[in-house]
This record gives structure tokens, C-alpha cells and sequence, in this order.
């Protein structure tokens, strides 16, 4: 339990998605204007990330995954190329699933995502959680985990970066950097922040 | 906030005199090299803020001498003039004049310098605190609070749960010595600040909160870096817990006296 515990922060705080790796910017950056779509962001990546992880790694180790073939005779096989493929259709089919479900009873947050939502579906972030999981070769357990504790990440660095660009309506901004110049700023100096999580990690 | 007497620069100097006991305390025990630096670095910030009075018409602030005092007494040693001034720049320029100067902006520009520094230099050694300065600097603190001008609740709740810790006994004297001082010179700054009640406990929480993880968890790590990272993260999520409370407090009116 504690071990699930130590990758939960460890995905969402020392490895964040976008302010560690760098990870999905082009969502994080547009999305944090209002706080209401940075909240419905950070719950679609959880979402999203939290699903597909896991199936990802289900369809990985029971299909492509080499040797995966050997009880039905061919332990040789190795399908592992596919996998980018298989990881891209699944993610698309969870978005496409999460749209028509938010379509249907949250139309708001819907309308708020426009065209992000399903951009989702070549977000960054959610294939890298995928392919993270094959190359850190986790468990089941451990690719929930895992993928439930990188979208709480971005869920809480998107809200914190919204609540700031909020508190932009008292700033007087120089022209040039008005909309998202400030954003870039504001992002290096919560990737500043976090930085320490990382110092404390790389530490111990 | 203008409000006849109470403009940017009453809050201001009334912060530069709440830091004097500090100042003079940590001064009397740095001797010369101390001088220098806290001059060095009033030199920089006001270099930066005559830049952008004269490119941009932003008023200047004596705020920037309470920042100078702040990151000449907690930057770490033996960096040398030109990354000093590297450090101080950046954090005068991307953490407060670009956001329109001393009043807008979002994190404290000695925070970002002293983080700043630290990420860029890990090697230089960061300072001890001394116990009489710390002590100043609870003077300070108190000074700052009868004034109306630092934010108590941050304060209070940062105390409360440093409390706990320490009683529990996941915070060390130097700790709590270092996180002291740190919470005086960084997050009394009304500006960044969270601004609602709620929200200031919140933030002096949370600072504690991570002061103290810091503390466990961080090994090799010096208690002064620990505490200004604990203040940056803590004052980057202020806005945000602003937000918290007053969804929370929008919520409990509509509770009580209906509407939508």
C-alpha cells in the first residue's frame, strides 16, 4: 500500500507532467484562462490517464508485448511495434467516449473544452503516461497508480496556474507579453516551484 | 489600494520599519561582508526599478529595500558579485516589474531570486540561521502585525502547524529556526499574500505543511533552502486558495440565504 502511495506523489509531484517533463503544454497553457476549465481539464486528464494507463497495459502485455503469443504457439512473435498504434486508437476511443458523456450532461464544461477536447486524443502527456508504463515496465496495480497520480498532477498544476492567470486581471502587463507570454512566465515559475519535489527526490 | 493616507508607499515604509530590528540585528552579526551585500543588492533592484520608471512610467517602491534585506540575509555564500546580480535581476525583473511593479505581482521577487539561485548554483553552501536573528525577526514579525500591514493569518496558521510538527517531532530546532525567519522575510509580504481569511491560514498551512515534508523527506538538504522552497510553492498556490475559500464562502451564503 505505501509503496502504491510513494508512485502516486511520485507521478504527481516529482515526475509532473507538465512543470517536470514538459509534458502536454499546449493544453495546459490553453486552458488555464477560466477556472472552470482548468478544473474540467484537470478531471478529463484524470480521467483519461486513469482509464487508459491500465487498458494500455492490458492490451500491451496480453497482445503486443513479446512473447505474449506463446500459448498459442508462436513465442517468438513480437507485436511490440504496434504499440504506439494500439496506445493512439485507445486514447481516441476514451476521449470520443468522455465528449459524448460530457455532451450529453455537463454541456458547459463541454462547450468551455471547444476544440481541445478532442485534441486530447494527441495530447502528449497521455500517450507519454502510456509509453512510460511499457518502458518502466509496471504492474497493473502500479500503471492505475501511475496514471491516476500524473493526471491529479497536471489537475493541480493547471488549477494552481488558473488561479494565478486569474489574479492577472490587477497586473499591468507590459504588450508583449499580455495573454500567453504571462503564461510562459507563470509556468517556468511554478516548474521553479515544483523543482524542489525533484531536489527532494533525487536526494533520497 | 489608496485610501487617503494609506497609499503603496505608507505600506511600504511602514514594512521597511518593521524589518529594522531584523536588519540591524542581522547586520551587527554579518559585520562588513553583510554591508555589502544588502548594498550590492538595494543597488540592483534599484537599477531594475529605474529601468522600468523610465521605460514603462512605473512608480519605484521602497518595497525593494525590504527585498534586498531579504535576499542579502538568506542567499546562499561564496556566489560571487556576477551571479548575484544574475540572481536578483531575475527575480526583481520575472517576478515583480513585469507583472507592473511592487502591488501586482503574484510571487515575491526575493523568493524567486533566492529559488532561483539555489537551482542554479546547488553547490554554494546556504547560511545558518542564527538564534538572535530569528528572535529579530519574530520582533519583526510582531511589529509588522500591530501595523496592520503583514498578514496574520498566514502567520498563525504557518505557527499552528509547526506546532504540531515540532511536538510531534518532524521538525528540527534548525528547522524551525530557518522556517521562522523565512516566513518573516517572504511570506509577510502582504502583496502575495493569499488575500481572504481562510485563504491566509490556508496558506501559512501549507508552507508549514511542506516545511515539514521538506524536513523529513529531504536529506542533505539545508533547512533555509527547504523553507524558501516551501515559500515559493506555498505563494504560488495562494491565488488558488483564495479561490478555495471563496467558493467555499459563496457556497455557505447560498446555503443560508438562498438563490442560485
Amino acid at each position: 500500500m505505501t509503496e502504491a502511495w510513494i508512485l502516486f506523489l511520485q507521478a504527481a509531484f516529482v515526475d509532473n507532467m507538465p512543470l517536470t517533463l514538459f509534458l502536454g503544454l499546449c493544453t495546459f497553457l490553453a486552458l488555464s484562462r477560466r477556472s472552470e476549465s482548468a478544473i474540467g481539464l484537470g478531471i478529463a486528464m484524470t480521467g483519461v490517464l486513469g482509464v487508459t494507463v491500465p487498458l494500455n497495459h492490458l492490451i500491451y502485455h496480453g497482445l503486443l508485448a513479446p512473447g505474449a503469443w506463446a500459448w498459442a504457439g508462436l513465442p517468438e512473435l513480437d507485436l511490440s511495434y504496434l504499440s504506439l498504434l494500439a496506445f493512439i486508437g485507445v486514447i481516441a476511443a476514451t476521449v470520443q467516449l468522455l465528449e459524448m458523456l460530457l455532451d450529453r450532461h455537463f454541456p458547459a464544461i463541454h462547450v468551455a473544452f471547444g476544440v481541445f477536447l478532442p485534441l486530447l486524443t494527441v495530447q502528449c502527456a497521455i500517450l507519454g503516461g502510456s509509453l512510460f508504463m511499457v518502458e518502466r515496465s509496471y504492474t497493473l496495480l502500479q500503471a492505475t497508480v501511475f496514471g491516476l497520480g500524473s493526471g491529479v498532477g497536471f489537475a493541480v498544476a493547471v488549477t494552481m496556474l488558473s488561479a494565478i492567470r486569474g489574479r492577472l486581471a490587477y497586473a499591468d502587463l507590459p504588450d508583449g507579453l499580455r495573454g500567453l507570454g504571462i503564461a510562459f512566465v507563470l509556468a517556468g515559475l511554478l516548474s521553479l516551484g515544483f523543482s524542489a519535489f525533484a531536489q527532494m527526490a533525487a536526494a533520497s | 489600494m489608496i485610501r487617503g493616507l494609506w497609499d503603496r508607499e505608507t505600506v511600504a515604509s511602514l514594512l521597511v520599519a518593521a524589518h529594522l530590528p531584523l536588519a540591524l540585528f542581522w547586520l551587527w552579526y554579518g559585520g562588513a561582508e553583510a554591508v555589502a551585500t544588502v548594498l550590492l543588492a538595494a543597488l540592483v533592484l534599484a537599477g531594475w526599478h529605474l529601468v522600468f520608471l523610465l521605460a514603462r512610467a512605473q512608480p519605484p517602491s521602497l518595497s525593494g529595500i525590504v527585498t534586498a534585506l531579504a535576499v542579502a540575509v538568506l542567499v546562499p555564500q561564496d556566489l560571487g558579485a556576477v551571479r548575484l546580480v544574475l540572481g536578483i535581476s531575475f527575480g526583481a525583473v520575472m517576478g515583480e516589474l513585469v507583472f507592473g511593479g511592487w502591488g501586482r505581482n503574484v510571487v515575491n521577487p526575493a523568493t524567486v531570486a533566492l529559488s532561483f539561485l539555489g537551482f542554479g548554483f546547488p553547490a554554494a553552501p546556504w547560511p545558518h540561521v542564527m538564534e538572535p536573528v530569528a528572535w529579530a525577526a519574530l520582533a519583526t514579525g510582531v511589529l509588522g502585525i500591530a501595523a496592520g500591514i503583514m498578514p496574520a493569518g498566514v502567520f498563525l496558521g504557518a505557527a499552528l502547524l509547526a506546532g504540531v510538527a515540532g511536538a510531534a517531532g518532524a521538525l528540527p530546532a534548525e528547522e524551525l529556526l530557518a522556517g521562522g525567519l523565512v516566513l518573516v522575510l517572504l511570506l509577510g509580504d502582504p502583496v502575495t499574500a493569499a488575500g481572504t481569511a481562510l485563504g491566509r491560514w490556508l496558506h501559512g498551512g501549507l508552507y508549514g505543511g511542506l516545511l515539514t515534508l521538506f524536513a523529513l523527506g529531504w536529506e542533505g538538504g539545508a533547512p533555509v533552502q527547504m523553507a524558501v522552497a516551501a515559500a515559493l510553492l506555498a505563494s504560488l498556490a495562494a491565488p488558488l486558495l483564495d479561490e478555495m475559500a471563496i467558493t467555499l464562502w459563496l457556497a455557505r451564503r447560498r446555503r443560508r440565504h438562498g438563490g442560485t
